[in-house]
This record gives C-alpha cells, structure tokens and sequence, in this order.
C-alpha cells in the first residue's frame, strides 16, 4: 500500500515528462495506474479475504507519533475501489476531452496527485497522516478547480471551495487533537477501543462538532454546501471525479470510519440526521430550479450526499448498508451522468437545457442512450442498482428508531425530486421544444463514451446481480460494528412498504415535471437564495479583507510617530498586563531615605526636565537638558560611581556641543504639538513612566544576591591587578566587549563622516 | 534613595517618549538622549545604590566591607559611549534631511 501511493506521487511527477513523449496519449498510459490498483486490490481481496484487514507502516517521525501507518479493511477496500475504477474511466474520458487544451501535462499532474491523496486518505490509519492526506486533496482539488486560471470565475471558486474545506479541515485538526488529549491514541483502528471513554468524555460534544465540521464542509452539507456548485467551473473530467468518488465522499468516509468511535449517540444522530435531511431535500430542491446541466448535477450531488450523511447518522443495520450501497449506486450514476454532460457540453457548446437544440437525440444518439442508462439509475428505477440502493433507502427510513414518519416524508419527497431530475435530463435536454444552440452538432468521437459506457453498464449489471456486491459491503459494514449480520442485496424484495413508496415517488416525480412542463415553470432564485449561505461567506470574504485594509491604514500610516506610538502602546499594554499579573505593586518601603543635597539636585533636575519639556526654544530646551546631565552625573557621584559621574558629565558635555554646532544651522522655531497629540502622548510616556517607577519598586524589593560582585571584588587585584573594579572589568575580563563597543563607536564615526561628506556632493536623496 | 531615583527614572522616561513623538527633530534627538540617561540609570537603580563606597579595592589589596556594584557600572559606561554614538548620528542624520530635501519634521517623511 505504501509502495503503491510512494509510486503514484512520483509518477505524477513525471507527467509532464511523459507528455513530452506520448504528446495526447499520456492520459490512456495513466489510466493504467488506476486500473492497476483496482485489479491488483480487488485481487488481493479475492484472494486473502480473510487476511484482512492489512497492516503496513512505515516510521515517519516517531517523536511525534508520526507514521505512515496504513490500514485496509472492508470500508477503506470499497472506497478504494471506487476511487481507482472510476479513476480509469476518468482518465479515459479527461484524455479525449483535455485533448489539444492548455497546461494538458499539469492538469494531468495535479489530477494523479489528487488520486494519490484521495487514496491515502481513505488508507491512511494514523489521523496526523489522515489530515496530511485530506488537506492534500483539498489543495489538489482547489488547483483542478481554478485550472482554468485565466477565468476569474474560476479562480474565485478554487478559492471558495479552499477556503470552506480548510476551514473544515481545521476544525478536523481540533477534533482530532481533543480526541487524543482523551485518548492519547492516534491510531484510528485502534481508537474504536476507546469509544465509551470518549463518549462519556466531557470533550464528547466539542470533539463530534468539529469532526462533524469537517465532514460536513467537505462533504458539502448545508450550510456549506455551497462551494460544490461553484466547483462547475473545472473542467467536466475533473468535477465528475470530485462528485463521484472523490473530494465530497471524503467526508463521507470519515463519518463512515468515525461512526464506529463517536457515532450511535444521541447527538450525533440528531446532528447527522437533521443535516443530511435538511441537505436532501435543499440539494434535490435546488437541482429541480437549475437549467445548468453541471449546476442540475452538482446539487443533486448535495442531495445524495445529504442521504448518507443521513444513513451513517441513522446508524441501524439497514442504515449502514443503505448509506454503503447508495455511496456504490451514486458514484456510478453521477459519473455517467457527468461524463455526458461534459460531451453534450463540448460538443453542442452549452451546458443550459433551454439553449440545446429540439433534436438532440438524433445527433447524438449515444449520449441519450447513455444519459437514460445512467438516470435511471438516477431516479432510482428497476432494475438498475439506484433501485436497489434505494429500495434499501426507504426501508432504512421505515424501520428508523426515531421520527420514521417525517424521514420518510423527506425521502419521499427527495425521490420525487429525483424523478423529476431523471425526465428533466432525459427528456427536457434531448427533446426540447426550441433552442439556440449548435446548429452543427457532432456526436464526437467512440472513445469519448467508452468511459462512461462502462459506469453506465457497471449501474445495470450491478442493479441485476447486486448480489455479487454483498461480500463487499458487508466487509464494509464490518467496520461499524463488529457483529453487524452479513446481508445479501437483491433486487426485488417482493411487494412492500418499500416499493409501494418508490411507486409514489415516481408518479408524484412524473406529475411533478408534467407540471414544470405545462406550467412551463421558469428556474429563477426563489427564497432559497434569499438564505442562501453564500453569501453569508461572501460577506464574511469581504469583511476579512476589509478589517485587514482597515487596520492596515489604521496602524501602518506612513507616519514615523505612528508607528512609534503604536509599538510603545502595545509595549505598555503587553508589559503592564504582565506585572500586575505575575509581579503586582511591591515598595520597599527602608529605601525610602534621602540627602537634602539629593533632594535639592532632584527638583532642580525636575524643573529643567519640565523646562526641556515644554520650551518652545531649541537652544533652551538644549541648555535645560545638559542641567538634567549634570544634576543625574551628580547623582552618580554621590552613589559610589565616580566613574559614571565622569563618563556621563563628558557625554553630556560633547552632546551639548554637538548640538550647538548643528542647532544654529536649523530653523530655529520649534513646531508645537497639537492640543489633541499633547493629551495623547502624554497619556502614553506617563504610562510608560509610571511602569517603569513600579518594574523599579519590584526590582529593588528582593534583596540583591549578586555572585558577579563578589567575584570581581575578589579576582580583580589577585588576578588582573587593578584596583579599580569597573576599569578592570572594562579592560581586562569583558576586553572584547569594550572592542565591540569601540568598532559600533568607530561605525558609527564612520556614519557621521560619510553624512557630513555626502553635503558636499549636494546629490539629492 | 532607591525609592526617590525609581520615580526620577521614570519621569526622566516619561518625558522621553513625551519627546520622542514630538514632530520636530530636534526634540525628537533630546528625546532620545533622555531616554538614554533615563536608561542608565535604570541600570543603576536595578543594581542597588550604595552611598559613597565606589567599587574600588583597598590600597593594600584588601577587599572592602561595603562597596558599589561594579556590573552596572561597567554595563553604563558601555552604554553611555554607544549612546553618544547614536545621538551624533540622528542629529547629523536629521540635519542632512532638513539641508537637503527640506525636511524640518518628522512627518514630512511621509513624502
């Protein structure tokens, strides 16, 4: 398992290479790749059935309980298999239709990557390379989907569909994390042991929601169901893939794989099932308003991805294998139905109903034959397998545990839909009455339906023998629960509950599309629209980007003072926050001692700083300042540091000077700060001020208990024979400290040269 | 003392920033060298005040009861040349902006 995702990652590497050889031909040589897995495992399976489920891993980073650790079992094995059988079809079809387009070579790159990753995932047992795998499938899909990147159309759905699935991916991260803070398990078959553990968890309720979060964005439920149809602006092969067996059935796979670990409570049968109801009927309500043949066939996707959120949240016996069968029946119809959409599509050059010509039938015959095949399967008439999956449906929502009644009434309602959908693409899109479009219609080339032929063909062979499909799923069915009974699928069931509903689905969808017609009902945005989700998230598009333009212009002005005040602000909010939370006001109350010399130094210094403050003189503000130097080198002297005192009257001296040397050259007015600015910035340095005074009480609260000192005290004559401790420890143990000091003091220099020189050219900024 | 020098530093800092957002260079660069002062003597303050006892060792090499801290001291003085350093370089920097493209507040910049 591992060898063969390693081999499809590099192989997809080498597409671009392959095309360069086999030109057109490429997407038939990969097709092989697909094939390959699906007989190689459908083989394996055959063969070792009882093996299972399979085991592989490989060490990835141990630390962080990180491992490629792979895991087959009935569930992953059937998902498998849709993914790679479909995957050869799909490849076989993408080849005809991609031929002679743009980037042919990357499309097809990004396309087996995303095969890779859909694969991994749905092999995948250990959640941190779940997740690796999932977001891969989200970043392939948002490259697929914004393939056509010169569409602005396009690029803006690759980007909603990014952004709903991660933000679903997320909170995926979330759940899964939570689940092994209760668990400190991360091997997903192994978390099955810990359900009761979780389930009677506190955590229980945050952990489903953002499980179910997760899933539910990518499986597009309501409310999030609305990137899927906007995901139409990729190419047809790329959106039959996604909605068939791929992108969406993630989600669904992961509420499969999940059900058996947090599922079967109470809340997570009301969650599931009130939103996969809630997604039937909008998707199938939504589908019956679109002329769009894509648009029609994306929310019917919803729908049926509504149904198995239903089932895997119903969780019954019949349930599990309902939601199992539907996932086979749905890949197989939507495929198809896909499939010809993109050749009615690229052969009569729209996807509108309304535009395609009355005599579609006859131009292209195979298409109809095809589309009726596949929509049969659709709405769900014998003896294709959409029957018996549905069949099993109804008796799912008969035998519910809870609110039967109104479920049936949804699916009911939902299979009417169906119906209706199954005439509107049978027969609205090939016997419509006028239309505009393609005057010149061409069926297109044999190799073109050969891929959905053969998932049409699968829909009916699988709908006369579904029996060869009970091992599979009860394999499948296995992974929910342990002594969960084989069952054997037929097609006919005898009269019953069941087929008498289907019955009434089917003449209320036949009425249902009479009326459309003879009422000649016109899609338009009804209320839906007005509730519509999107654009809840296109306001929310904006107001991200808004409140980023906003506090850009608030906090990046341009202005130097701005953003001084700004850091010093969040300086004083950040820092005080800090010490009153871990320090708090402390005064050592013994130091509060003082020299009359002192106090009379300190209220002059006070009185020049206010002077230097507030004068409106440069030269003023200049003189007070160097008073201030001299009154603090005072305060040096008389505190034990006669060297500071030096030092500090020799700087102060010097920049005195040097600012007279420069001031005279300089206007000589000051330019006052505005009212407004002056109760701003002194709220700011007063606060700040006032932090500091209180870090200072904090500091010199403890008593100091400094080893430095002492050290120096003691090695200072006995090693470097100097008495005076301060030079010592500048000239002799921190020597290289003093040389770094001298060379920023020489840069430094060698600043103020070059800015003096530079006048001297007169060269302009 | 202590006491005292901790809310001399922090209106010495106060009034540092009060200068250092001011529009006009020249109090800008005042501004920054009392920041400096104020920070030095932060150091000091942090490093406890011991009156008139300087770090020095005795004339016969004896170690003295009550002496100075002299790790902030030497930590100052660092400070204290750099600190020059970075003054003379902002007042001629700014001096240069008013010479040239007559820029005489911070808020030209802008432009």
């Amino acid at each position: 398992m591992i060898v063969c995702i390693f081999t499809i990652v590099i192989l997809s590497l080498a597409v671009p290479l392959l095309y360069k050889v086999f030109g057109s031909k490429t997407a038939y040589l990969l097709a092989i790749i697909p094939a390959v897995i699906f007989t190689w495992f459908l083989y394996q399976y055959l063969q070792f059935s009882p093996a299972f489920p399979l085991q592989e891993s490989l060490t990835w980073n141990p630390y962080f309980n990180l491992n490629f650790s792979f895991y087959l079992d009935g569930l992953s094995l059937l998902f498998l298999l849709l993914i790679s059988g479909i995957g050869a079809m799909i490849y076989v079809y993408a080849g005809y239709y991609m031929k002679g387009k743009a980037y042919y070579g990357r499309f097809f790159m990004i396309l087996t990557l995303f095969m890779a990753a859909m694969l991994g995932l749905v092999l995948a047992n250990n959640w941190l390379t779940v997740l690796v795998f999932w977001e891969l499938t989200s970043i392939t899909s948002f490259l697929l989907i914004g393939y056509e990147h010169e569409k602005k159309k396009a690029r803006y759905a690759a980007w909603q569909g990014l952004l709903v699935t991660s933000f679903g991916g997320l909170a995926l991260l979330a759940g899964l994390v939570l689940i092994t803070i209760v668990t400190g398990e991360y091997t997903i078959s192994e978390l099955s042991n810990f359900s009761d553990t979780l389930q009677s968890s506190t955590l229980y309720l945050p952990i489903l929601l953002c499980v179910a979060l997760g899933a539910f964005t990518k499986s597009a439920q309501v409310p999030f169901h609305f990137w899927l149809p906007n995901a139409m602006a990729a190419p047809t092969p790329v959106s039959a893939f996604l909605h068939s067996a791929t992108m969406v059935k993630a989600g669904i796979y992961f509420l499969a794989r999940f059900s058996p670990i947090i599922g079967n409570t109470i809340e997570w049968q009301i969650l599931l099932c009130a939103t996969g109801g809630l997604t039937m009927l909008t998707g199938a309500i939504m589908a019956f308003k679109s002329d769009n043949l894509k648009k029609l066939l994306a929310y019917s996707t919803i729908s049926a991805l509504g149904i198995m959120v239903l089932s895997f949240g119903l969780g019954t016996e019949a349930a599990v294998y309902a939601g199992l069968a539907y996932i086979i029946a749905h890949a197989l119809y939507k495929s198809t139905l896909f499939m010809l959409a993109g050749i009615i599509d690229k052969q009569a050059g729209t996807k509108k109903i309304s535009e395609l010509p009355r005599n579609l039938y006859k131009k292209m015959p195979a298409a109809f034959i095809l589309v009726t095949l596949a929509a049969l399967s659709f709405g769900g008439i014998a003896p294709f397998f959409g029957f018996v999956a549905k069949e099993m449906l109804m008796e799912m929502v008969l035998h519910a545990p809870f609110f039967s009644s109104i479920l049936v009434i949804v699916m009911v309602l939902t299979g009417t839909f169906f119906v209706t959908l199954l005439l509107i693409l049978a027969h609205s899109t090939f016997f419509k009455k006028k239309g505009k479009a393609g005057r010149n219609i061409i069926a297109g080339g044999t190799i073109f339906y050969l891929a959905p032929l053969v998932t049409a063909l699968a829909g009916l062979y699988f709908g006369l023998f579904p029996d060869q499909l009970s091992e599979l799923l009860s394999n499948a069915a296995a992974t929910f629960a342990n002594n969960i009974p084989e069952k054997h699928l037929a097609l006919w069931h005898g009269w019953n509950m069941a087929l008498a509903l289907s019955i009434l689905s089917i003449i209320a969808g036949l009425g249902l599309y009479w009326a459309k017609i003879a009422f000649n009902w016109k899609p338009k945005a009804g209320f839906l629209s007005l509730i519509y989700p999107s654009n809840i998230y296109q306001y929310l598009f904006n107001g991200v980007i808004k409140l980023g333009e906003w506090q850009t212009r608030k906090i990046q002005t341009g202005y130097l003072r701005y953003y001084a005040m700004f850091t010093l602000f969040t300086i004083l909010l950040l820092a005080g926050f800090t010490f009153f939370y871990k320090a708090g006001i402390r005064i050592n109350t013994s130091t509060i001692d003082v020299y009359l010399i002192d106090l009379i130094l300190g209220i002059i210094a006070l009185l020049a700083l206010a002077y230097t403050l507030f004068s409106p003189s440069k030269i003023d503000s200049l003189l007070s300042l160097s008073i201030v130097g001299i009154a603090i080198s005072i305060i040096f002297f008389t505190s034990g540091a006669p060297d500071l005192a030096i030092t500090f009257f020799l700087i102060d001296t010097l920049t005195v000077t040097v600012f007279v040397l420069i001031l005279h050259k300089l206007p000589k007015k000051i330019i006052p700060k505005t009212t407004i600015a002056r109760y701003r910035d002194a709220f700011i340095s007063l606060g700040i001020g006032l932090l500091i005074t209180l870090i200072l009480f904090s500091i010199t609260y403890d008593p100091l208990t400094s080893r430095l000192k002492q050290f120096y005290a003691e090695n200072s004559y006995n090693i470097a024979k100097g008495k005076n401790m301060v030079n010592v420890i500048l000239v002799d143990f921190r020597v290289l400290d003093t040389f770094g000091e001298i060379t920023v003091l020489a840069i430094g220099a060698l600043g103020v040269f070059a800015l003096v020189n530079y006048s001297k050219k007169n060269t302009i900024l | 003392m202590e006491f005292f020098l901790s809310i001399f530093v922090g209106l010495l800092f106060a009034a540092g920033i009060y200068l250092l957002l001011h529009r006009d260079f020249v109090k800008l660069v005042i501004g920054i060298v009392i920041i400096g002062n104020a920070t030095a003597l932060f150091i000091f303050v942090a490093g406890r005040i011991v009156r008139q006892a300087g770090p020095f060792i005795k004339e016969d090499g004896s170690v003295p009861e009550s002496f100075a801290d002299p790790v902030p001291q030497a930590l100052i003085l660092t400070a204290l040349v750099i600190g020059f350093g970075i003054q003379a370089f902002a007042l001629l920097l700014f001096k240069k902006l008013y010479d040239v493209p007559k820029i005489h507040q911070v808020d030209d910049l802008k432009k």
